[in-house]
């Protein structure tokens, strides 16, 4: 009995070993691929999924931890970016640090707005909760084609400035790449951490048994309100990112199958895990470019195989059973 | 690691329960739980109808009934997730008198009453270990803000309530199993880990809703000693709901019996199995214990 206790020890431990490794070698993968790949395209590309990795991550605290489907992921995405942009270019004082408290707000107001949606939605559960988020999701592009004087309405706003810190200024691809990378990283640690903390296991409680999660001494709307509301907040940190980066911010960035597919890459990686929403960024953000020749049987492809992986892989490509 | 605090603790308790009169716990223990005129309306239907019963310290006490009898109802109500429609709870907690009915379930665990389910409730997807940490949940103080920033005060409190939750699956059998996924437990684990998960809240009521449900004679008879052993190391008061009248009769003190949302008798064991009323609800079942 020992021995057998020691050596699926001994498993454990080089199974924890082997994910460092991978953990280290991804890491000095994504470290030096900039310079590593001439092409400024392909750096174009990470970008994006370096994107898409941060608001599919943020959607994983709700799709994943709490367990609940939200159609409305862009309307936060949306509500950070038009937030950030316009108070950097039109209220905050012209200086390197504007955009950056800018983008703080953009993410605080997200989160203002989850608990706002969240509130009256948290109190109903499955279909109904995703016809309220999605209902939100298009009230804000509603909200953003019609209030022109601020959005600018159907045109979106153009120019918008690159963000720096003190001297140095974002211009290039791979200086995004970098600032992306980062803020995706200290995303997921801080995550990780509530994942792994009272916090994550009351989410995952609510998700397995709320009536348990309950009688435990979980109070069921905060916890499903705190994490909608971090959640968004991350999701607006991403859209502040995307407006400086694509210089440009139109609704039509933010339509309903935006969100539907963020959605599709959290369960495509596997929900709940993190590394499968990333990993669901990365694939699906490839798919779209490889598929682009084929711009009209794109969806048509990836609804496809969509339906194909699930079948084969209900729990996600990354998730277990 | 070996912070002794639960280890200390039940050590306390084992002193009190020794301490004890062996007399009746009624006469020597103080009123724990009083439940008065307890009734619970469905629509048109009455599921619990004017019952009235009191839990003191230390007891242990079966509540036993037909199926449809109001048993699982009444205990919902106790744990604040059926609201009354008349009647009154009245709970001691440590600071004085609590009245149930103006709770909310998530509120139980902070005033000492814990539950366990029928059809075991556990956190499937969860570890063990996880599964008794969201029992020690109502005790953890650090905001969200010191965790997202990892602060030492919050990886502190991990660490202890950590320490705390494998003292516990020590001290319950369950610690070669920490890591694996509750669902991975034999039946008879699960039903053992439900219950050190709510002996993680610090109770001093627990709730046990029918532990025998889907187990043998052996394995019922192995969860009798567990309840009891349990009972005396935290010195809880366990009222326990019992469809097995073999097992109920064999360690409770006291016995409530429910038929048809009443109260129709309660007493000892001896007591209760003489009870007219009871032996005509029982009519039919078999009623070959010990």
């Amino acid at each position: 009995m020992v021995k057998v206790l020691a050596e699926t020890k001994a498993l454990k431990f080089l199974d924890k070993r082997r994910k460092w490794l991978l953990v280290g070698a991804l890491l000095a993968v994504a470290a030096v691929f900039p310079f590593c790949v001439q092409s400024s395209y392909l750096v174009h590309v990470a970008n994006l999924a370096l994107y898409y990795s941060i608001v599919a991550v943020s959607l994983d605290i709700v799709a994943g931890f709490l367990g609940e489907i939200s159609f409305g992921h862009a309307g936060f995405i949306a509500v950070g970016a038009y937030t950030t942009t316009i108070l950097n270019m039109r209220v905050l004082p012209d200086s390197w640090i504007s955009f950056w408290i800018a983008l703080l707000a953009g993410g605080l107001l997200a989160a203002l707005a989850g608990v706002v949606v969240g509130i009256p939605a948290m109190r109903i559960s499955g279909q109904y909760f995703f016809v309220v988020t999605m209902g939100f999701g298009e009230i804000i592009r509603f909200i953003l084609l019609n209030w022109q004087s601020v959005t600018n309405g159907a045109f979106g706003i153009t120019s918008i400035p690159s963000p720096s810190i003190g001297n140095f200024v974002f211009t290039e691809r791979f200086h995004y790449y970098y600032l992306f990378l980062v803020i995706l990283l200290l995303m997921i640690i801080t995550i990780s951490f509530l994942r792994y903390s009272y916090i994550g296991r009351a989410w995952i409680a609510i998700r397995e048994d709320e009536l348990a999660a309950e009688a435990m001494g979980i109070r069921l709307t905060y916890y499903k309100v705190l994490a909608f509301s971090i959640s968004s907040f991350f999701a607006g940190i991403g859209g502040g990112l995307l407006g400086s980066y694509l210089n440009f911010l139109a609704p039509s960035n933010f339509l309903a199958l935006e969100s539907i597919m963020i959605l599709v890459m959290v369960l495509l990686g596997g929900s709940g895990l993190i590394y499968g929403a990333l990993f669901g960024a990365f694939l699906m953000t490839g798919f779209n470019e490889v598929l682009r020749p084929f711009e009209q049987y794109r969806m048509l492809i990836i609804g496809v195989l969509m339906m194909v992986l699930m079948f084969l892989k209900p729990r996600g490509l990354l998730g277990r059973e | 690691m070996n912070s002794g605090l639960e280890v200390q603790q039940i050590k306390t308790m084992e002193n009190k329960e020794t301490n004890l009169p062996s007399s009746t716990p009624e006469a020597a223990s103080p009123l724990l739980l009083d439940a008065r005129e307890v009734t619970i309306r469905f629509g048109g239907l009455v599921a619990v109808n004017k019952v009235s019963f009191q839990l003191h310290e230390n007891e242990i006490v079966g509540l036993i009934g037909p199926n449809g009898a109001g048993k699982t109802t009444l205990f919902n109500a106790i744990s604040a997730q059926v609201p009354l429609s008349e009647g009154s709870l009245t709970f001691r907690g440590p600071e004085g008198k609590i009245d149930l009915t103006r709770l909310q379930a998530h509120d139980m665990t902070r005033i000492g009453i814990a539950r366990t389910f029928q059809n075991i409730r556990i956190f499937k997807r969860m570890t063990v270990l996880e599964n008794v940490l969201v029992g020690g949940h109502w005790r953890y103080r650090q905001p969200a803000i010191s965790i997202m920033l990892g602060q030492r005060a919050y990886r502190e409190e991990e660490r202890k309530r950590t320490a705390e939750a494998m003292e516990l699956l020590e001290l319950l059998g369950l610690a070669r199993y920490a890591h694996d996924p509750a669902r991975s437990l034999p039946y008879g684990l699960q039903r053992r880990l439900e219950i050190a998960r709510a002996l993680a809240t610090r109770p001093r009521l627990l709730l046990i809703d029918e532990p025998s449900a889907g187990m043998n004679d052996q394995e019922t008879m192995e969860l009798v000693d567990f309840i009891q052993n349990i009972r005396r190391q935290f010195g809880l008061t366990v009222f326990l709901i019992e469809h097995d009248m073999k097992f109920v009769m064999s360690f409770s003190q006291r016995i409530i019996v429910l038929s048809s949302g009443k109260k129709i008798a309660e007493g000892t064991p001896a007591e209760v199995q003489r009870h007219p009323l009871v032996i005509e609800a029982y009519l039919g079942e078999e009623m070959d214990y010990a």
